[in-house]
């Protein structure tokens, strides 16, 4: 079952998956003065991971990404009425959501952290830019990937939930996005924004889990 | 035999309108029951309860004597049910869709998946999302019967068919019935097919249960009685089973529910000049039972018709 489950939402999720990672790619090799396409320019941008707006559009490659992947595994079920045969599948309500919020999570971690590792490879490597480059540098970035995995969990409940009407449901994103952006600024990141950002995604599972169990379908 | 479905005042309210209104029903082992009702008579609605998928306002429901809000997964197994529209995964192929649901089940029966495909003429490298509804219903039908479910639960199986494909699809579900004990509980508004399938039937009115029965006894019972009049007709008498209504001129159609000698002396009594009585065959028994008071229609505006609400829809 398992197996099963996963290979439907890899499949499901691959061609979203695909995407991001190619907008991932474009927009870092371009930082990396590799162009991806050969009309995309790609001649650097000075010292890596620090020019001002490298974390902002990498957020924004990552927000998109992680609200695409959330709706596509929850609304689509809805749109297709494909719930009704999932959901009647002899496994736990709970676990078969649990599967496809594990894969999509994953998904979207494996795809924003292949971009960072590998433009952090590069600019560890010596002779590829004129600059001095620690991996403390790449902070900003790996702050930017966590904090939009809880948007991931706030696009799937907003998938998921029921509503009269799709742009009430949409509040959840609202208030989820303007907590990350909240917790973002908070000082000592790693200390409190981690902590807060594990809260708020523990609670979106929760929220997800007995959105799956009370509404229906 | 046992009871696989009991439902206990099901109810569940949308809007503040009841959808399915104190359902009760006991479905025993073995019968195959077709549950009737016009569109929006809550038949959806009272299946996904079953299933729990929607959760009822007050009420219970279960299934082979467990709770049908919280199915174990080994009891779920043994039913199978088919959704309205049969939704499956329209970028898988027919096989992938089979390996798919077959990962769930510890019992497969992967010949029979192969016969129904075979039967129906299925390839299994056929995406899904290019075949017609008939097919996904047949693939659905493969799917469901694949882990030898001891109850079958669709959901207005031949919905969007044609009425050559129905004709298969119902012959094949007959053949799935033929094979030990299943019970089989089905939503439709197609009267032939339940006529033809069903040994009882449900009739479901504005979410009401006013009809449970077996199928022969509710044609047997229903009586059309056509009152003539030398004169405007007279008012009705409280009529027990009395299902509707319609004056046209001086003539008087009754429709009604277990026609005795009783009715027959209460309708004497009014001073007709010739009283017809006919039965009626399962579609028009329904569409009487099911319409509602008629209202006339204006725009003809020649003849005097008038209405009248039914005095009492008895259950059969």
């Amino acid at each position: 079952m398992l197996t099963a489950m996963v290979r439907k939402e890899l499949r499901e999720t691959l061609g979203l998956a695909a995407i991001g990672l190619l907008a991932y790619l474009y927009f870092v090799t371009g930082q990396m003065g590799i162009p991806l396409l050969p009309w995309s320019g790609g001649r650097g941008y000075g010292i890596p991971f620090v020019y001002e707006a490298f974390v902002s559009m990498f957020w924004i490659v990552s927000v998109a990404l992680a609200i695409g992947l959330g709706l596509r595994q929850s609304a689509a079920e809805s749109l297709r009425g494909t719930w009704l045969f999932l959901l009647h599948r002899p496994a736990h309500r709970s676990r078969l959501i649990g599967v496809k919020l594990a894969v999509g999570a994953l998904v979207y971690l494996i795809c924003g952290a292949l971009p960072i590792l590998l433009y952090g490879v590069w600019a560890a490597t010596p002779g590829t830019h004129a600059s001095p480059f620690w991996w403390s540098m790449t902070l900003g970035a790996w702050q930017a990937w966590l904090s939009a995995a809880s948007l991931y969990f706030a696009a799937f409940l907003v998938g998921i939930r029921g509503a009269r009407w799709f742009g009430s449901r949409l509040f959840t994103l609202a208030a989820a996005m303007l907590l990350v952006i909240v917790i973002q600024i908070e000082p000592w990141w790693w200390l409190l924004g981690t902590a807060s950002l594990l809260l708020l995604d523990a609670w979106l599972i929760l929220s997800i889990l007995y959105v799956a169990r009370t509404r229906d379908f | 035999m046992p009871d696989v479905i009991v439902t206990h005042r099901l109810t569940k309210f949308y809007d503040r309108r009841p959808a399915v209104d104190s359902l009760s029903l006991h479905v025993p082992q073995g019968t195959v029951y077709g549950l009737l009702g016009r569109n929006a008579a809550g038949k959806s609605t009272a299946i996904k309860m079953l299933l729990g998928m929607v959760h009822p306002d007050c009420g219970r429901a279960e299934l082979f004597g467990e709770d049908s809000a919280r199915l174990r997964p080994e009891t779920r197994a043994r039913i199978a049910y088919l959704a309205e529209g049969h939704p499956l995964y329209r970028w898988m192929t027919v096989g992938e869709m089979v390996r798919f649901s077959r990962a769930f089940y510890a019992t497969w029966n992967d010949s029979l998946v192969a016969q129904v495909l075979d039967h129906f003429g299925l390839s299994r490298r056929a995406k899904i999302r290019r075949l017609s509804n008939g097919q996904r219903a047949q693939v659905s039908l493969a799917l469901a019967v694949a882990a030898d479910p001891e109850l079958l639960i669709l959901d207005d199986p031949t919905l969007g068919l044609d009425t050559v494909v129905r004709r298969d699809f119902l012959e094949s579900m007959i053949e799935i019935i033929q094979r030990r004990g299943r019970t089989i509980l089905f939503s439709s508004h197609i009267l032939g097919d339940v006529e033809r399938v069903a040994d009882r039937i449900g009739v479901l009115v504005d979410g009401v249960l006013r009809v449970d029965c077996p199928t022969e006894h509710f044609k047997e019972s229903v009586r059309r009685i056509v009152l003539e009049f030398d004169r405007d007709p007279p008012a009705l008498p409280a009529l027990p089973g009395l299902v509707g209504s319609w004056r046209v001129g001086r003539k008087l159609d009754l429709t009604i529910v277990g026609y005795s000698a009783e009715h027959a002396r209460l309708l004497e009594a009014l001073g007709p000049r010739s009283i017809d009585v006919a039965e009626l065959n399962l579609e028009d028994a329904f569409i009487e039972y099911t319409r509602g008071p008629r209202r006339p229609l204006a725009f003809l505006g020649e003849e005097e018709t008038g209405t009248e609400s039914p005095a009492a829809q008895g259950v059969a």
